[in-house]
C-alpha cells in the first residue's frame, strides 16, 4: 500500500509542473464556464412557470422538458436546425472539396492568394457576410435581375426570409471552416500515394474516389463536425435570412430568455440543443471509426 | 488521356465556381456601397459617396466599435496569455488525464455559442457583474480562448524540443531559455491565436446579445439593429470600410508570420 | 578539456533499468566512442552527462570534480545533437554565438570566436545564412561549431553522421577526426555504427542493456574480441561451434564437425566446448588440393553466392559437415577471376587470426 501511495506520490510531482501551467486556463473556464453551464442544467429542472403570480412547485421536475416536448413549434424547431444544419453541411462538402483540390493543384503563388482570401472570409464579420447576401438576394438584386432577364421569372420574387436563403447563408459562412482542414489532409497525403494509384491502372476519378477521399477522411471529418456544430448552433444567420415560420432551435431559445423571461424553459430548450448535437457528433464519429474504419 | 483532361476541367470549374460563390457578395456588398440611391440596385445605375458620409448615422456606432476594440483586444490578451502555460503543459509535460483535459479546452467552440449567453447571463446576474463591460468580456474570453490553446499547441507540436536542451547545453537557464528560444519559436501561434480571438470576439453577436443593456453595447449588435431597421446601403459602405481593414491586417500577419499555414490542418 | 569519469552510474524508470552499474573514464584530449544497438542506454548516459538526466545512482565528475549538482547551463559541455537542434529563428552566426552570449562574452570578442570557429568548420561565408537554408552536412558543421566555440570541457556528440547520406558521412568522418584533433578536446561519440565507432575513436566501449562489455582500442577490440556478442557486434562474423580435442602451449585443436578440424591460437582445456571465430577477410584462398582434407587448417567447400562490393567481392561458401561461411576476398587478390557459383574452393586460415570464446 505504502508503495502504491509513494508511486502516486511521484506520479503527482512529476505531473505537478503542467498542473501549475494548466491551472490558470482551467480555473477560469470552471468560474466562467462550467459553473454557469451547471447552474443552466440546474435552472432546466425548474418549476417556473413563467407567470410570476404561480407558486413554485416542487424544486427538482422534468416540468420543462415535458413543455419542450408538448411544444409542437419548439419540436419543429429542433427538427428544422437538424435539417438544415445537414443539408448546409452536404452543400458545404460539395462546394469545399473542389476548391481543396484545386488549392491542391495551383501553383504557390494563386494557392497562397486563394488560402488568404479563404482566411480572409474566416475573418469577414458573419453580419457582414450575411448582409452580402441581403444584398445578393434583393428584390432589385442580381440573382432576381437576372431571373428576369432569363424569363424565368415574370417579375422579382422575395428571396430572402426563408429556409434556402438561411442554408446558402450557412453554407457561405460554413465554406472556410471546410476548406482548412480538407486541404490540410490533402496536403499531408504524399504524392507517392497518388502515383502508385496511377501505376496501379486507376484512372484520375478512381484514384480520388479509393486512394484520396479515405485518405483525406481525418479532415473531411473535422470540417464536417464543425461545420455541423456551427450550423446547429446557428443563430444570426437564421435571424437575418430566415422568418419567424423558419426559425431555428437557438432563436426560440433566445426569445425565451430575452422576451418571455423564462429562464428555465430557455435553459431546457438549449440544453437539449447541445446534447443532441454532441450526441449527433458522437455517433458520427463512431460510425467513420466502426464502419470506415478511418483513425479520426 | 482525355479522361484525365476531364478531370482536371471538372475540378477547375468546380473549385474556381466555389472561390466565386465564396466572394461573390462581398464584392457585391462593396459594388453597392457607391450606389447612389436609397435601396439596393444592382447594378447601382449612379455612383456615390454619400452612404460612407452615413456611417456616422448608425447609432452611437463610434462608441460601439471602440468598445468592441477594447474588450477584443483586452480579452484575447488574457486568453493568449492563459493559453501560452496550457499549451506548454499539453505539449511538454506528464498530466493526468490530457485527453480529456484537451478536450474540455477546446470544447467552448462546439457548444452552442447562444448557450455561452444564456448561461452566462443569469450566473453573472447573481453575481452581480451583469451588464458591465468586464461581464461582457468574460463572456468573449470563454467563447475565444480555445483558438490561441488550438494554434499554441499547432505551432509547438511542429518544433523541435531539442533545441531548448541545446540552449540548456550552452549555458541558458531555464528562463532564458524561454525567452531566447521557446517564445520565438511560439510567436506565429502568439499572434495567430490572438488574432483568432480577437477577430471572433470583435464579432460576436449571439453572446454579447446577452450581456449588453443600457449604453453598453458592441459594433455587431448596432450593425445588425441598424440592417434589422434600415433598407439603405449604409452597411455596405460599414462592410466595405471592415473588408478592406481586416483584409489589410491579415495580409501583413500572414507576410511576417504565415498564419495561414497554421490554420491549415486540424 | 578535462578528464572523464563514471562510476558505478545506474539510472530506472520504476523497475526499468535503464543504466546498470556503468564505469566509463575518458582521458583528457581522447576521443571516446560509446557504441551499441538502439535501446542499450547509450544516449541517456550521454544526457546525464550533459545534466538532462540525473542519474539513480554513482557520480560523474569532470577532471575529479563531481557534476551531479550543476545544472545542463553551468556544466560547461558542448553537445551535438542528432537533429543538431540549430535554433531555426537565428542564423548560422547569431546560432554560434548564442553559448557566448550567456557567458557574456563582449561583443567584440564575441565576433572574433564566432569567425574562428566558423573557419575551423570551413563555413566562413556562412555567418548570414538561415539554418532552413543549409544542407544537412552543413548544419551538423555550425552544430559542431556551436558547440565548440564555448571552449566546452567535453564534447558530446548523438550519433553525430547519422542523419548524413554516405557519401557526406565518410567526409564527415575525416573532417571531425581532423576538429577534433585540432581542438584537442575530450569527447563522447554515441553511435549505433561500428564503422564510425572504429574510425573515429581512441578507444570504443560497447555497450548492450544498459552496460559496458568491452571497452578497448578499436583495433584490439576488432581482432580480438572479448565475447561473441562483441564480435558480432563489430561487423561480420563466422562463428562455428566446436570441442576442444587437444590442447597444447597456446594452442589448441578445435573439431568443427566429423571431417574438420581447426587449429587455433588460443587456451582452453581439452575437451570444453567452445566457439570459434572468423572475420571473413581472414580466410585465404588457395588452390585446391586434388583431394581430401587439405593441409593445416585448409578445407573444401563450395560457392552458393557471389556478392560483389566494388573492392572486394563477398563470397558464401558450403563447407564441409553442412558449415556455411562467408568470406570476403578483396578484388587483386582474385586477380580479375572471382569463383563462380559452384565453383570448388578452398580455404586457409591462419590459427592466430581464429578467436576462441569459451
Amino acid at each position: 500500500m505504502t508503495t502504491r501511495a509513494a508511486a502516486a506520490g511521484a506520479a503527482l510531482r512529476t505531473s505537478m509542473p503542467g498542473i501549475l501551467l494548466v491551472a490558470p486556463l482551467v480555473v477560469f473556464l470552471l468560474a466562467f464556464y462550467v459553473i454557469p453551464f451547471a447552474g443552466m442544467l440546474r435552472e432546466s429542472f425548474g418549476a417556473w412557470t413563467g407567470d410570476p403570480e404561480a407558486v413554485q412547485a416542487a424544486d427538482w421536475t422534468l416540468y420543462q422538458y415535458q413543455k419542450l416536448f408538448d411544444s409542437a413549434r419548439t419540436l419543429r424547431a429542433l427538427w428544422r436546425t437538424i435539417e438544415i444544419s445537414l443539408i448546409a453541411v452536404a452543400l458545404t462538402f460539395l462546394l469545399s472539396y473542389p476548391v481543396a483540390l484545386l488549392l491542391l493543384r495551383l501553383g504557390p503563388g494563386l494557392r497562397s492568394a486563394l488560402l488568404t482570401i479563404t482566411f480572409i472570409s474566416l475573418a469577414a464579420s458573419l453580419i457582414v457576410r450575411n448582409y452580402g447576401w441581403l444584398v445578393v438576394l434583393a428584390d432589385q438584386g442580381p440573382v432576381n435581375n437576372l431571373m428576369v432577364w432569363l424569363g424565368l421569372f415574370e417579375r422579382p420574387q422575395r428571396l430572402v426570409y426563408n429556409k434556402w436563403a438561411t442554408i446558402v447563408g450557412l453554407v457561405h459562412y460554413c465554406m472556410p471552416f471546410m476548406i482548412l482542414p480538407i486541404y490540410g489532409a490533402l496536403s499531408r497525403i504524399p504524392r507517392s500515394q497518388w502515383e502508385s494509384a496511377r501505376i496501379l491502372g486507376a484512372g484520375d476519378w478512381t484514384t480520388l474516389r479509393t486512394v484520396v477521399l479515405p485518405l483525406s477522411m481525418p479532415g473531411i471529418f473535422g470540417g464536417t463536425t464543425l461545420c455541423f456544430a456551427i450550423c446547429a448552433s446557428a443563430f444570426v444567420t437564421p435571424l437575418m435570412l430566415g422568418s419567424p415560420a423558419t426559425s431555428m432551435i437557438s432563436q426560440v431559445a433566445a426569445e425565451q430568455l430575452l422576451i418571455q423571461l423564462n429562464f428555465p424553459f430557455g435553459s431546457a430548450v438549449i440544453f437539449t440543443l447541445t446534447a443532441l448535437m454532441f450526441t449527433l457528433v458522437f455517433a458520427y464519429a463512431l460510425i467513420v471509426r466502426k464502419v470506415l474504419r478511418i483513425n479520426v | 488521356m482525355s479522361e484525365g483532361r476531364i478531370y482536371r476541367a471538372v475540378v477547375t470549374l468546380l473549385g474556381w465556381g466555389a472561390v466565386a460563390f465564396l466572394i461573390f457578395p462581398v464584392a457585391l456588398t462593396m459594388l453597392v456601397s457607391f450606389n447612389e440611391s436609397f435601396f439596393i440596385q444592382v447594378p447601382p445605375a449612379a455612383y456615390s459617396l454619400d452612404w460612407y458620409r452615413n456611417i456616422g448615422n448608425i447609432h452611437e456606432i463610434a462608441s460601439a466599435t471602440l468598445t468592441s476594440l477594447g474588450i477584443a483586444t483586452l480579452g484575447a490578451t488574457l486568453v493568449t496569455l492563459l493559453a501560452i502555460g496550457a499549451a506548454i503543459a499539453i505539449v511538454r509535460y506528464p498530466l493526468p488525464g490530457k485527453a480529456a483535459l484537451t478536450a474540455f479546452l477546446l470544447s467552448p467552440v462546439a457548444v452552442p455559442v447562444v448557450a455561452i449567453g444564456i448561461a452566462l447571463v443569469q450566473y453573472l446576474i447573481i453575481l452581480d457583474m451583469a451588464f458591465t463591460w468586464y461581464g461582457l468580456m468574460i463572456g468573449h474570453m470563454v467563447l475565444v480562448a480555445a483558438y490561441p490553446v488550438r494554434t499554441l499547441v499547432a505551432s509547438m507540436t511542429l518544433y523541435n524540443p531539442s533545441i531548448e536542451d541545446a540552449a540548456a547545453s550552452l549555458g541558458a537557464n531555464r528562463w532564458v531559455a524561454f525567452l531566447t528560444v521557446t517564445l520565438p519559436q511560439l510567436k506565429p501561434g502568439l499572434i495567430s491565436g490572438f488574432l483568432f480571438a480577437f477577430l471572433i470576439s470583435f464579432d460576436n453577436y449571439p453572446i454579447s446579445v446577452f450581456l449588453v443593456r443600457g449604453g453598453l453595447t458592441t459594433m455587431p449588435i448596432e450593425l445588425f439593429n441598424y440592417i434589422s431597421q434600415n433598407f439603405d446601403p449604409t452597411p455596405a459602405a460599414f462592410s466595405t470600410v471592415y473588408i478592406f481593414v481586416v483584409s489589410a491586417v491579415i495580409i501583413l500577419v500572414e507576410r511576417r508570420y504565415k498564419v495561414v499555414s497554421l490554420s491549415v490542418g486540424r | 578539456m578535462a578528464r572523464l569519469d563514471l562510476q558505478d552510474l545506474c539510472f530506472s524508470v520504476g523497475a526499468l533499468e535503464i543504466l546498470r552499474h556503468v564505469d566509463l573514464s575518458v582521458e583528457d584530449g581522447k576521443c571516446l566512442a560509446l557504441l551499441g544497438p538502439s535501446g542499450c542506454g547509450k544516449s541517456t548516459t550521454l544526457r546525464c552527462i550533459a545534466g538532462f538526466v540525473r542519474p539513480t545512482g554513482g557520480s560523474i565528475s569532470f577532471d575529479g570534480q563531481s557534476v551531479l549538482g550543476l545544472p545542463p547551463h553551468r556544466r560547461n559541455v558542448g553537445l551535438v545533437f542528432q537533429d543538431y537542434a540549430l535554433f531555426p529563428h537565428m542564423n548560422v552566426a547569431e546560432n554560434i554565438a548564442y553559448g557566448l552570449r550567456r557567458r557574456g562574452v563582449p561583443a567584440a570578442e564575441r565576433g572574433a570566436r564566432v569567425a574562428e570557429a566558423l573557419a575551423l568548420v570551413r563555413l566562413d561565408d556562412f555567418g548570414d545564412r538561415m539554418p532552413g537554408q543549409l544542407s544537412g552536412g552543413q548544419q551538423q558543421r555550425v552544430a559542431l561549431a556551436r558547440a565548440l566555440v564555448i571552449r566546452p570541457s567535453l564534447l558530446l556528440l548523438d550519433e553525430p553522421l547519422g542523419a548524413l547520406d554516405r557519401r557526406l558521412r565518410d567526409q564527415m568522418q575525416v573532417e571531425l577526426k581532423r576538429i577534433q584533433r585540432e581542438a584537442g578536446i575530450t569527447t563522447i561519440i554515441v553511435t549505433h555504427d561500428q564503422e564510425e565507432a572504429l574510425s573515429l575513436s581512441d578507444r570504443v566501449a560497447v555497450m548492450s542493456e544498459g552496460r559496458i562489455t568491452e571497452t578497448g582500442r578499436p583495433g584490439a577490440l576488432y581482432r580480438r574480441p572479448g565475447s561473441r556478442e562483441v564480435m558480432e557486434f563489430l561487423g561480420v562474423s563466422n562463428l562455428l561451434a566446436g570441442r576442444v580435442e587437444h590442447a597444447a602451449a597456446g594452442q589448441i585443436r578445435v573439431r568443427v564437425g566429423p571431417s574438420l578440424a581447426l587449429r587455433a591460437a588460443g587456451a582452453a582445456a581439452a575437451g570444453s566446448a567452445v566457439h570459434l571465430g572468423i572475420r571473413p577477410e581472414s580466410f585465404a584462398m588457395v588452390a585446391a588440393p586434388s583431394s581430401g582434407e587439405g593441409g593445416a587448417n585448409t578445407f573444401l567447400g563450395q560457392v552458393t553466392e557471389s556478392v560483389y562490393k566494388g573492392s572486394h567481392v563477398e563470397l558464401y561458401v558450403q563447407g564441409p559437415d553442412g558449415l556455411r561461411i562467408i568470406v570476403q576476398q578483396r578484388g587483386e587478390a582474385l586477380a580479375g577471376a572471382a569463383p563462380e557459383i559452384g565453383q570448388q574452393v578452398a580455404l586457409t586460415i591462419d590459427p592466430e587470426a581464429i578467436v576462441v570464446f569459451e
